[in-house]
């Protein structure tokens, strides 16, 4: 008999830790995102748009047309040390539009001419399609569309530009939107870091 | 069908094999792989006698020495092997020649050479014959070298001599070496030139007037409706020119995207297939003759990028084209000559954009993500992989293979290696 009582005692003082256990989490939770250290932000390895297989289809604009922040709060993030500086960037060229006399497609891929690029490094006369370059994406113009993302992917890109929930665009939504439709659940709260703010215009040379 | 040179070194490794302790006579018939794609430009080796079951632990090198980033492949001739490197502190190219049996240097020729590695540096497998080896380096100089001791015998400059531009990403051509010439695609004042083997001078010259520019595609001979011609693709499509007289006889004008890699191949007596990479699709070409004239037009063009290969050549076998295509990172698969899936390697093994051959009545097929081979059945029937192992472990193992004597030379973007795969 004092067995089972000890049991019920037992079960009961797990039940109010397990409760209190979550009560606190839950406010450790609200203080932190209340502080801002917990974040809404995009999971590269789900977004159709940055993960990798995920070829052949159009890009995935929902991060577009979803947000309620004017143009959205995901942007286009190109992380400078990930970046092949290549000639021809099919983040930046149409590469299906027509090739100029120098080999280089005729036209850019972002429709909000979002990205711009310059020659970085010596410049070698004898060889000029293999400069480099700097490729960077203006937050003002960027609308989080996706399309360079998708075309900047492994194994012919190097997958540095991905989407971005950039934190000082974000009004940190209990329920975010995007959140909300997007179908492979690659939006989440996460706790923030320090190191998904890329510098947007640093390069490595 | 087997040369004398096949022969005679089948014949050796038979001996050899014969002698040793233990030695069987279904030892492997040896053929040298002297150039891209073989002594065919098919990418199918005449060795036999290859082993079924490898070994669960993975293979264990014969021999690994370390090489500067880069795709660039190994030719076998005999007893040795060559192969383009890099040395980046010393901004020197290098062409190097070493014992196939333990990979020890024979000799090294460099050339300074200032390159900024754009993913990656090397990307040429040389051509080797009896007297010379010619190979394109990076910055499209082509290099005729002494057989033996890798002292140049003559070099032409592809941007000097032919107002080539070099591509994006460095040079990727790999030069046709056929008995008595070398085939080259230049772009600029030519579009293909002929070259004697043992001075370089011009035997003849493809005229430009389209002003075609230089691919990454490697020239691929070709007898298309009874005519020899050699094939070749640029970003405009595919083209033959005369074996005889460098003549342009057709060409198929058709986009591809950024870099034409894989070679147009011919896949019956009047079809040529040629595919690419950034989403370019693949088109099938069907020629016919007007008299003299040749007329060419699509039989098929997978415009939607309904199937492609990003960087190697399908290879033909009875009636099928086999190669890794780009989808889901990468299935080998299987393709009718009408351009159908006939089968995959998908829920089974994704490949990346890793390198095949074929050798013995198998395709050799590399995981271009994780350096693991592959040994699948070749047969139109379906995906039946007979052995795996681990092979390499670096990333971008992209580069071609060579099989020759039961050994096969592999690579990853930093070392080479060669591991027996005879029975």
């Amino acid at each position: 008999m004092s067995d089972a009582v000890s049991r019920r005692e037992l079960l009961s003082k797990l039940v109010r830790g397990s409760v209190l256990a979550g009560m606190g989490g839950a406010a450790l939770f609200l203080v932190k995102k209340a502080n801002g250290e917990i974040v809404w932000q995009v999971d590269a390895s789900r977004c159709v748009n940055s993960r990798l297989g995920e070829v052949g289809v159009e890009a995935c604009t929902l991060c577009t047309s979803e947000c309620v922040v004017s143009l959205s709060a995901v942007r286009a993030v190109n992380d400078f040390s990930k970046c092949g500086r290549c000639n021809v960037c099919p983040a930046y060229f149409d590469i299906t539009s027509a090739v100029n006399e120098l080999g280089l497609p005729s036209q850019k891929l972002c429709p909000r001419d979002a990205i711009t690029r310059k020659m970085i490094g010596a410049a070698d006369p004898e060889d000029p399609a293999n400069n480099f370059y700097e490729y960077v994406i203006d937050e003002e113009k960027c609308d989080g569309c996706g399309r360079c993302v998708m075309k900047c992917k492994a194994p012919l890109g190097l997958g540095s530009i991905t989407l971005k929930v950039r934190y000082n665009k974000c009004l940190d939504c209990n329920r975010c939107a995007i959140s909300l439709s997007c179908p492979k659940d690659a939006v989440t709260q996460v706790p923030k870091m320090a190191g998904l703010e890329i510098k947007l215009a640093e390069h490595t040379e | 069908m087997l040369s004398r040179r096949d022969l005679l070194v089948g014949a050796g490794t038979l001996g050899a094999s014969a002698l040793l302790p233990g030695g069987s006579l279904t030892a492997a018939v040896a053929a040298d792989w002297p150039q891209f794609r073989g002594p065919q430009r098919d990418n199918i080796s005449k060795e036999t006698g290859l082993a079924r079951k490898w070994p669960a632990a993975g293979f264990r090198p014969l021999w690994s020495v370390p090489v500067a980033p880069g795709y660039a492949g190994a030719a076998i001739v005999g007893s040795r092997l060559y192969h383009e490197d890099y040395d980046e502190k010393t901004a020197e190219w290098i062409m190097n020649c070493r014992t196939l049996a333990d990979g020890k240097l024979v000799w090294q020729t460099r050339e300074k050479r200032e390159i900024r590695p754009n993913h990656a540096i090397t990307r040429a497998v040389p051509a080797v014959d009896a007297r010379f080896v010619y190979t394109v380096d990076p910055k499209a100089v082509l290099h005729c070298l002494d057989v033996k001791t890798g002292k140049h015998v003559w070099r032409k400059s592809l941007v000097t001599d032919y107002k080539a531009t070099i591509p994006s990403w460095y040079n990727g051509q790999c030069v046709l070496m056929e008995a008595d010439r070398l085939i080259i695609a230049t772009g600029g004042a030519a579009i293909l030139v002929a070259l004697d083997k043992a001075t370089g001078k011009d035997i003849w010259r493809t005229p430009n007037p389209g002003n075609l520019m230089m691919s990454h595609v490697s020239v691929m001979p070709a007898t298309l409706l009874g005519v020899k011609q050699y094939l070749y693709g640029t970003l405009k499509g595919p083209l033959g020119i005369s074996a005889d007289d460098g003549k342009l006889l057709w060409e198929f004008p058709r986009k591809f995207n950024v870099a034409a890699a894989p070679s147009p191949v011919a896949v019956s007596e009047d079809r040529v297939f040629m595919t690419g990479s950034y989403d370019a699709g693949s088109v099938m070409v069907r020629l016919k003759k007007n008299g003299a004239a040749f007329q060419a037009e699509a039989a098929f063009d997978m415009k939607n990028n309904e199937w492609n290969s990003e960087l190697h050549t399908p290879i033909v076998y009875k009636g099928f084209m086999y190669a890794v295509g780009k989808k889901k990172r990468g299935l080998f698969t299987c393709l009718s000559l009408d351009g159908k899936e006939v089968w995959t390697s998908d829920g089974k093994a994704t490949f990346g954009l890793g390198s095949y051959m074929m050798a013995d009545g198998v395709f050799l097929v590399m995981d271009g993500d994780s350096g693991k081979l592959r040994m699948i059945e070749a047969s139109a029937t379906g995906y039946n992989e007979l052995a795996s192992a681990q092979a390499l472990s670096g990333e971008e193992v992209w580069g071609p293979m060579a099989l020759s004597g039961g050994k096969m030379v592999l690579r990853d973007l930093s070392k080479m290696i060669c591991v027996n795969m005879s029975a």
